[in-house]
């Protein structure tokens, strides 16, 4: 049993072990903006995480990555059209457990975690968390 | 038997109908001293009225007893009356038919009688009403001659026409009063048979001396051999249609001369013209008779017998309406009017002769003898409201100098404290938001004026033309709005924490960008001004509404990091409206006001569409809330100011 996030780092429940290895995350563009960057970082500040990117996600696009543990998520996007880059990150981490399969959705303002049956199978264009 | 609204109606509406027929006051008039030789004359007076109300028709006669009052004034005549003298009678019988036609033109202002009406503002029974009256007189004079077998037209004299207006207004239950109107008719009456009188005199003056060794000798005739009917000679007074003055060269220079353009030549019984140029009567020619350089106490026309330097200054100009088919010409003349002699052995110092009367108050004041030469009498006269009243027509000040009207023409200098709010509207147009304001801004302005400012000074409507500018620097914003977060079963919903990347700091501000809006306009408008006042202080009000004929339009909007901006040509999609209320006191040279103004623009198009965020709904496919993404193409614009100034008035 796994949980998919949680609030308070004190509250966080037990990873589940489903499977060896970490677990793949699908992350999916479903707000009304290009995703410039997608950066996965353990403290709440995302200034020193790199983008998983390595280009812009699009609208309805999706990029899998894989990894274990608490980690916070940030999305970079202009704010409107021609306006300024705004990062909007998670207000909390996301508990993603060992050999887990998971899609996270990225909206306009929310984030929405939610487990899969199965873990993704490994693709050689899986971008692995550090 | 019942009484139904319709009749009520019915019964009340003639109520509020004025009478037409006014009998004025009889005339101050005193009858001069000069001697005008006419006691033999007998005028038989029949009168027409056109134009009359619903109650005028039993009121004739004490109209035209009034009438035969104030030409008995210029008199002393045999008699003035309808009656036609008896053929025995040693009269001069003079015929005068008169046309007299009647009208009322009236405005008042549906608006604020749908102000008045309206309960909760409390202007009831403000309904102002203003107006005119005329009163158009036309009156063929003719010297008649009595026979045994009746009465027929020996003569028939230029005809007199007049037209006399006055002015009226109403400020209160104006659907009711009819005294203001009546005065007004009996103004116009007042004016119009005094002027009457006295140009029927002058005409009479010239034309019967003319006749008057004709009826002495049908009187003679008549003593001794009775009364027989004498066929018309065509040896008569001239037919002059008008008078004209035009130039003829004399020695060095030109000097004017005094012509009649007349249908027949005329044969003053002292003068037989040799020569069709004869047939104009010239002071030159006049003068050059002895009988009329010097005319005798029986001088039967002192007026075209006077020598030019009688000839008022004030009329330096006189502009001729020449009878082009008797001159030979093809336009007016203007001709300098010269108070020189018109020559060395004409040089005879003026004749001082009595004038016949005090000028009548309104009245132009002309002597006979300037009248006799020009041509320009006028014809239509107006009278004003006197005291408080709606001013229909500018109070002029008479004495003002050149300079002085047209620098009241400008008006005078205003200075006003200002204040404006400005505020922009985006909307856009989805299939979940058909139409849904996503933005808006505000900016205000304040500050003080100086400008050029003319007071309305007459009311009515009007329709004048402006160009205007607008210029606004605003930013619009889209609405901050928390959006609820659903959670679902199997996933985890989690918000969002908004950072500037650069600066870390949270980013609490909505969508906005900064709009530079620019228009240059061509403004139709159509305003209203209710002047109300005296000739000492007047209260004005102007409601005001344009339409944008013509704009060019310029919109910069700045973004993160570039400026888009586009001009266009646009018409019809904007306008403005605006009142105004105040004060002005001409003779303290000072006027107040306060003033609200109004403007509207719509679809002050985009560069390209912007980005907002309309209000948040639920999507029922992802299960979630979310504030749906819009672009609006245009922002609108309203603004409104206000200002309170006081004027210097030139």
């Amino acid at each position: 049993m796994a949980l998919a996030a949680c609030g308070a780092e004190s509250e966080r429940p037990p990873i589940a072990r489903l499977d060896e290895g970490p677990a793949s995350i699908v992350v999916k563009n479903r707000s009304q903006y290009v995703l410039n960057e997608v950066r996965f970082h353990r403290s709440e500040s995302y200034s020193g995480a790199d983008s998983i990117l390595s280009e812009q996600l699009s609208i309805g696009g999706e990029v899998v990555v894989r990894g274990t543990g608490w980690w916070y998520v940030t999305a970079l996007r202009e704010k409107n059209y021609g306006g300024p880059l705004r990062a909007y990150t998670t207000e909390s981490p996301l508990g993603v457990a060992e050999g887990a399969g998971y899609t996270l959705m990225v909206y306009d303002e929310q984030f929405r975690l939610k487990q899969e049956p199965e873990r993704r199978p490994p693709e050689p264009s899986d971008i692995i968390l550090p | 038997m019942r009484t139904s609204p319709a009749w009520l109606l019915a019964l009340a509406l003639p109520a509020c109908a004025a009478q037409r027929l006014v009998v004025p006051e009889p005339p101050s008039r005193v009858p001069t001293s000069i001697e005008t030789h006419l006691e033999d004359v007998s005028i038989t007076v029949d009168a027409n009225f056109r134009g009359l109300g619903p109650y005028d028709h039993a009121s004739q006669d004490p109209m035209i007893h009034s009438l035969s009052e104030y030409l008995r004034a210029y008199g002393p005549y045999r008699s003035v009356s309808r009656e036609r003298p008896s053929p025995g009678a040693k009269v001069v019988p003079v015929s005068l038919e008169l046309s007299i036609a009647l009208d009322t033109d009236r405005s008042r202002t549906w608006i604020l009688d749908v102000i008045a009406a309206y309960p909760f503002l409390g202007l009831f029974p403000f309904t102002p009403e203003w107006g005119e009256v005329s009163v158009a007189i036309i009156a063929r004079p003719s010297i008649a001659e009595l026979t045994e077998a009746g009465w027929r037209p020996r003569q028939q004299l230029t005809p007199i026409e007049l037209t006399v207006k006055a002015a009226f207004s109403k400020l209160a239950y104006s659907w009711w009063r009819t005294e203001p109107e009546e005065d007004a008719y009996r103004r116009a009456y007042e004016m119009a048979f005094d002027e009457l009188g006295r140009r029927l005199r002058r005409a009479l003056e010239r034309s019967v001396s003319a006749y008057r060794p004709e009826f002495e000798e049908e009187f003679a005739a008549r003593s001794t051999r009775g009364p027989k009917p004498i066929e018309p000679k065509p040896k008569a007074p001239s037919r002059c249609s008008q008078t004209a003055v035009f130039i003829s060269p004399v020695g060095a220079g030109f000097r004017p001369s005094f012509a009649a353009t007349c249908r027949e030549p005329p044969k003053i019984p002292d003068q037989e013209p040799t020569n069709p140029a004869d047939s104009v009567s010239s002071p030159e020619l006049d003068s050059a008779n002895p009988k009329s350089a010097n005319p005798g106490p029986n001088s039967s026309n002192p007026s075209e017998d006077r020598p030019l330097h009688t000839v008022s200054a004030t009329r330096a100009l006189a502009f001729a309406d020449m009878s082009l088919d008797a001159l030979g010409l093809t336009a007016p003349v203007v001709v300098p009017t010269s108070t020189t002699p018109a020559s060395g052995s004409e040089a005879e110092p003026p004749q001082t002769e009595p004038t016949l009367e005090a000028p009548h108050p309104g009245l132009p004041h002309q002597s006979l003898d300037s009248e006799s030469l020009t041509l320009a009498e006028p014809n239509e006269f107006f009278i004003d409201e006197p005291g408080l009243r709606i001013l229909v027509r500018p109070v002029s000040r008479t004495d003002a100098s050149l300079v002085e009207r047209y620098l009241a023409s400008l008006g005078g200098v205003e200075v006003s404290a200002f204040a404006g709010l400005a505020s922009v509207q985006s909307s856009i147009h989805t299939e979940t938001h058909p139409n849904e304001v996503v933005g808006s801004g505000k900016a205000t302005s304040a500050g003080y004026r100086v400008s050029l400012y003319k007071p309305p000074d007459r009311t009515g409507f009007f329709f004048p033309a402006s160009l205007g500018f607008l210029s606004e620097d605003v930013r619009i914003d889209g609405f901050l709005e928390e959006i609820p977060v659903a959670q679902i079963g199997g996933a985890d919903t989690i918000g969002a924490r908004i950072t500037d990347p650069v600066t870390g700091e949270e980013d609490l501000e909505p969508i906005n960008y900064f709009l530079r809006m620019r228009s240059g306009y061509l403004t139709q408008n159509i305003a209203l001004s209710l002047v109300v006042g005296t000739d000492d202080v007047q209260f004005f009000w102007t409601g005001r509404a344009g339409i944008n004929l013509f704009e060019i339009r310029h919109l910069e909007v700045d973004l993160a990091t570039s400026t888009e901006q586009l001009t266009d040509v646009r018409g019809f999609l904007s306008g403005s409206a605006g009142t105004q209320i105040g004060i002005g006191i001409p003779a303290l040279h000072a006027a107040l006001r306060a003033a609200v103004d109004f403007e509207w623009h719509d679809q002050f198009e985009y560069p390209t569409p912007l980005d907002f965020l309309a209000s948040s709904t639920y999507d029922e496919a992802e299960e979630i809330y979310f504030r749906e993404r819009g672009r609006s193409d245009a922002v609108s614009l309203t603004a409104w100011n206000a200002q309170v100034s006081g004027v210097v008035l030139f």
